[in-house]
């Protein structure tokens, strides 16, 4: 029980769904995660898999109706966050947790400077006048390097780079133990993308926040994070420490991630890919959710649901292989 | 700032010559002759000839056309064939009133609409909320002269509260005035309604509550400001339709306005009157949208850079940013 | 937007229009209105069949003058002595007409011109687009009553003062709409494939460009519908003794004290077309594009 003491956030079991005219949506199925203070988890998966819903229900923001989130746990700094009031969870959002979005050219009020809308986030946690907050927000505007002098622009007037330097100014300023960054870099060129990773690792050492890294790009998990989860149909079906997952990718899913990968040390003729798509979330499949994409499929992952199986102290994976259901197969790295 | 207005005023005025040629071509090019109309069919050949001459319809259409504009540029509008009075009293007379339903119907409109459209939203798939679906599509539905018969049956003709004619007293505005908002009350809050959600959806929406805004914030702060911008546009273009509606409304309330006037002077192809109510109104619509186009800029910080002066708006920053260290 | 990358599910992929037709047909009011207006226009175009105009609609009868509605007059009879449920009947035939009518050639004409500025550009649009702000700043109802003053009220005329007050708005909305499904990058790679100009307006540009406009088309018919009584409540639309909803509501305006119900009728008629045509209308408008649909 000691280590749990240290768990800055637990979040257990957490299932999304959406109830829609078409039918019920399954974004999130058991999705359980824990981070340490200080820690940085890489969240990983593709398009669809429940990432972002899986973040935006850390914050309590997913809109309902039409959503409905339940989970046997969610504790955040020893609190558990499912039995907050609308206002005092409001008191959470950007000042213990905050998010930075996929978007930057969205993310902001076209019609505030962008001072106004760092000195707002401010204001909503800290008893300041609006003055004091405007010299606050100016002054976290030069950490994340933007001039002083444009501080009172609005958001038009910014390119890309320096619109995701704002978000992340607004998700900063409440000094957050808990960052979320839904894809902070993907919306970015890659010369920008770089100064922006360099801008949160730097962050994240001076002031030791935690942060969940949502990204399909296994690339900045390996430059930033600690821990790694994958995710695949709204579960995770694979986690562990970096180097676990790194190293010793074990389950057929994130294996076929790595092996879409190029990689300049090994000289392979073609980049394998996985094929087929990620299902319908409104339409799962019966059994392990990966097994018709899956090549190590064999009838009885279309029947039986895999456990999350425990392969090394700390590495998970979710799959019937580990559980003896499937003799005579093994992962082979990257193939 | 100012210079944008001149500048968006001086645009006006190519198109109020074509405005100008197109009607008085139109209407001089049309059978029938004036001067016939307003002397009756029975006047003597002499009296035409001297009427023709009295206001120069003597001489070949262009050079009537030019005389016009002429009489215009030194800032006469002319004077009546059928009421021999000076036009622009004429306009003295009846513009208010024009004025108060048109512009007087837009702003009630939108100062109902607008709180209204908001709460619907806020409430939205209440009962409330549908329950002003239906009543929203009844009363954008209704004609407002049909509205106008019932409501003149109501309130003038069973209860006796509201004179149903004329337009002396304030009393005489409220049948009008009602009868051309009541169905843009309905359209306009649904539409407020449908801008606030379109943008509650948007990501800055998100980004606003994850900062950890109220509800209230996030709603006026935040959605209400963005949502007004293609509502203002929307404004602009409507003020063309209840000056439109006014004609009408006029004629069903028996108010002496400018659509009436200019109604009545079609009728009897008096031409500086025609002209006058056209021009007129073209220009109170042009100027109404260059207000809107205006209140855009007070809004949208995108918008408003088109206004003010390369120069100036660096000042402005230098201003600002000395201000906040 | 993040969240609708789970909130949508994948769909097969079908044809825009069997896709629309699948969501409008699963929109109750829009089936309701598309049934509404099928029985006005089959009651009002069949009319000919059963109703004999000089006889059942302008015969005035002396007998029976503003009466309450009875067994032989359903809806009772107007200041003539004439049925007033016939009177609305035929008035419909001749109100649909023109407005379909002016519609169609507002659209038609609009659509091309509009076409033509956005993909020509430079000198054909300024020249189109300052023409339209000229007729655009001349408020339509004005436009139309000086138009339909100027000519005689027929109903063909009524058609072409319609159709000219239509027009700008239609060119200015669909040129708009062109230019920003032009900027999209298919119409490059067309082109880039050698397809002729004409080719892709035609094939490529429009119908990206007008599935938006049709919803707004077919609610236009209601304000057209509108425009017409309104004209002949005014006097200068369908002429007397040839029966129009606006006309009947201006007749019937001298009786309000006694006779209501010679302007209530009538009313309901407009009413219940234009919530109809407004009904399908908003329908097409969540069917072509799902993502106003809430």
């Amino acid at each position: 029980m000691e280590n749990d003491r240290d768990k800055l956030l637990d979040v257990q079991d957490l299932t999304v769904r959406f109830y829609t005219d078409d039918g019920v949506v399954h974004a999130v199925n058991g999705v359980s995660l824990s981070l340490a203070e200080g820690e940085t988890l890489g969240l990983v998966g593709e398009t669809g898999a429940g990432k972002t819903t899986t973040a935006l229900a850390i914050l309590g923001l997913v809109p309902s109706p039409p959503g409905k989130t339940e989970s046997s746990a969610t504790i955040f700094d020893r609190q558990d966050l499912r039995l907050l009031k609308e206002s005092e969870y409001r008191k959470v959002r950007g000042n213990k947790i905050s998010m930075i979005f996929q978007d930057p050219m969205t993310s902001l009020n076209p019609t505030m400077t962008v001072t106004e809308q760092i000195a707002e986030a401010i204001r909503n946690h800290r008893n300041i006048t609006r003055q004091e907050a405007k010299v606050e927000a100016v002054k976290m505007l030069e950490t994340v390097r933007i001039p002083a002098d444009r501080a009172f622009e609005y958001p038009h007037q910014f390119s890309g780079g320096m619109k995701q330097r704002v978000v992340i100014a607004i998700a900063l300023a409440c000094n957050p133990k808990l960052l979320i960054a839904d894809e902070p870099t993907t919306a970015l060129d890659v010369t920008i993308q770089a100064q922006v990773l360099e801008l949160m690792k730097e962050l994240k050492n001076k002031l030791n926040t935690a942060i969940v890294m949502i990204t399909h790009d296994l690339g900045i998990v390996s430059e930033i994070c600690d821990k790694v989860a994958i995710m695949y149909a709204g579960e995770i079906v694979e986690s562990g420490s970096l180097e676990q997952i790194y190293d010793n990718p074990r389950h057929p899913y994130t294996n076929g991630l790595f092996g879409s990968l190029p990689d300049i040390e090994k000289d392979v003729e073609f980049l394998s890919s996985i094929e087929g798509m990620m299902p319908d979330p409104a339409d799962l499949p019966v059994g392990c959710k990966f097994h018709p994409r899956c090549k190590y499929a064999r009838p009885v992952c279309s029947e039986q649901i895999p456990n999350n199986n425990e392969i090394e102290p700390g590495h998970f994976a979710r799959c019937l292989i580990y559980e003896g259901k499937l003799p005579g197969q093994e992962v082979k790295k990257y193939v | 700032m100012i210079r944008y207005i001149f500048k968006r005023l001086l645009q006006m005025i190519p198109i109020l010559i074509a405005v100008s040629i197109i009607v008085f071509f139109m209407v001089g090019l049309s059978p029938g002759d004036p001067a016939k109309i307003a002397l009756g069919m029975n006047a003597k050949e002499e009296t035409v000839a001297a009427f023709k001459a009295e206001y120069g319809l003597d001489q070949p259409l262009g050079m009537q056309y030019l005389n016009y504009m002429g009489g215009l540029l030194r800032g006469s509008l002319g004077k009546s064939y059928t009421t021999k009075q000076y036009v622009a009293n004429m306009i003295a007379v009846r513009l208010m009133a024009t004025v108060i339903i048109a512009f007087g119907s837009l702003i009630l409109t939108y100062l109902i609409a607008i709180p209204l459209g908001v709460l619907l939203a806020v409430k939205q798939n209440s009962w409330f909320d549908n329950i002003s679906r239906v009543l929203a599509l009844m009363m954008s539905s209704m004609p407002s002269f049909w509205l106008g018969l019932l409501l003149i049956l109501l309130f003038s003709v069973k209860l006796g509260l509201l004179p149903s004619n004329g337009f002396d007293t304030p009393a005489h505005w409220i049948l009008p005035l009602c009868c051309s908002c009541f169905g843009s009350w309905g359209g306009s809050s649904r539409y407020i309604r449908n801008m606030v959600l379109e943008t509650i959806r948007q990501d800055y929406i998100r980004m606003a509550r994850a900062k950890g805004c109220p509800e209230r914030v996030v709603l006026f702060r935040h959605a209400l400001r963005n949502a007004l911008m293609p509502l203002i546009t929307s404004i602009g273009m409507n003020i063309g339709t209840f000056f439109g509606g006014s004609v009408i409304l006029e004629q069903l309330f028996g108010i002496n306005g400018m659509g009436k006037m200019t109604l009545d002077a079609l009728r009897q192809k008096d031409v500086p009157t025609i002209m006058a109510g056209v021009l007129i109104s073209t220009v109170l619509i042009a100027v109404g949208n260059l207000l809107a186009d205006l209140c855009y800029g007070l809004v949208d910080p995108r918008i408003r850079s088109i206004y003010s002066h390369p120069r100036k708006r660096k000042l402005k920053k230098e201003v600002a940013v000395s201000g906040a260290n | 937007m993040g969240q609708t990358e789970a909130v949508r599910p994948h769909r097969k992929k079908r044809s825009l229009w069997t896709d629309a037709w699948t969501r409008m047909r699963r929109n109750r009011s829009a089936v309701i209105g598309m049934a509404m207006f099928a029985i006005i226009l089959l009651a009002c175009f069949l009319s000919p069949f059963y109703l004999n105009y000089e006889t059942n609609v302008i015969q005035p009868d002396l007998e029976a003058i503003r009466q309450l509605p009875t067994e032989r007059h359903v809806l009772g009879t107007d200041e003539l002595g004439r049925d007033i449920l016939n009177r609305i009947i035929w008035g419909g035939r001749t109100s649909i007409s023109i407005a379909l009518a002016a519609t169609v050639f507002s659209s038609v004409l609009g659509i091309i011109i509009g076409a033509v500025a956005a993909y020509y550009g430079n000198v054909i649009d300024s020249v189109i687009m300052r023409v339209a702000d000229v007729f655009m700043a001349i408020p339509s109802m004005l436009l139309m009553i000086t138009l339909v003053s100027v000519m005689q009220p027929t109903a063909s005329n009524l058609v072409i003062a319609m159709s000219v007050s239509g027009i700008p708005g239609i060119a200015r909305i669909v040129r708009g709409q062109m230019l920003s499904v032009m900027r999209n990058e298919y119409i490059d790679a067309v082109k880039g494939m050698g397809a002729g100009s004409l080719r892709i307006v035609v094939q490529h540009a429009l119908p990206n460009a007008l599935s938006p406009l049709i919803s707004q088309i077919v609610s236009s018919v209601a304000g057209e519908i509108m425009a017409i009584s309104g004209l002949s409540f005014i006097g200068i639309g369908i002429q007397a003794p040839a029966p129009e909803w606006g006309a009947m509501l201006a007749a019937g305006r001298n009786y309000i004290r006694d006779q209501p119900y010679l302007t209530t009728f009538p009313g309901i008629a407009i009413v219940l077309t234009v919530v109809s045509l407004t009904l399908l209308g908003d329908g097409l408008r969540d069917a072509l594009d799902p993502r106003m649909k809430r």
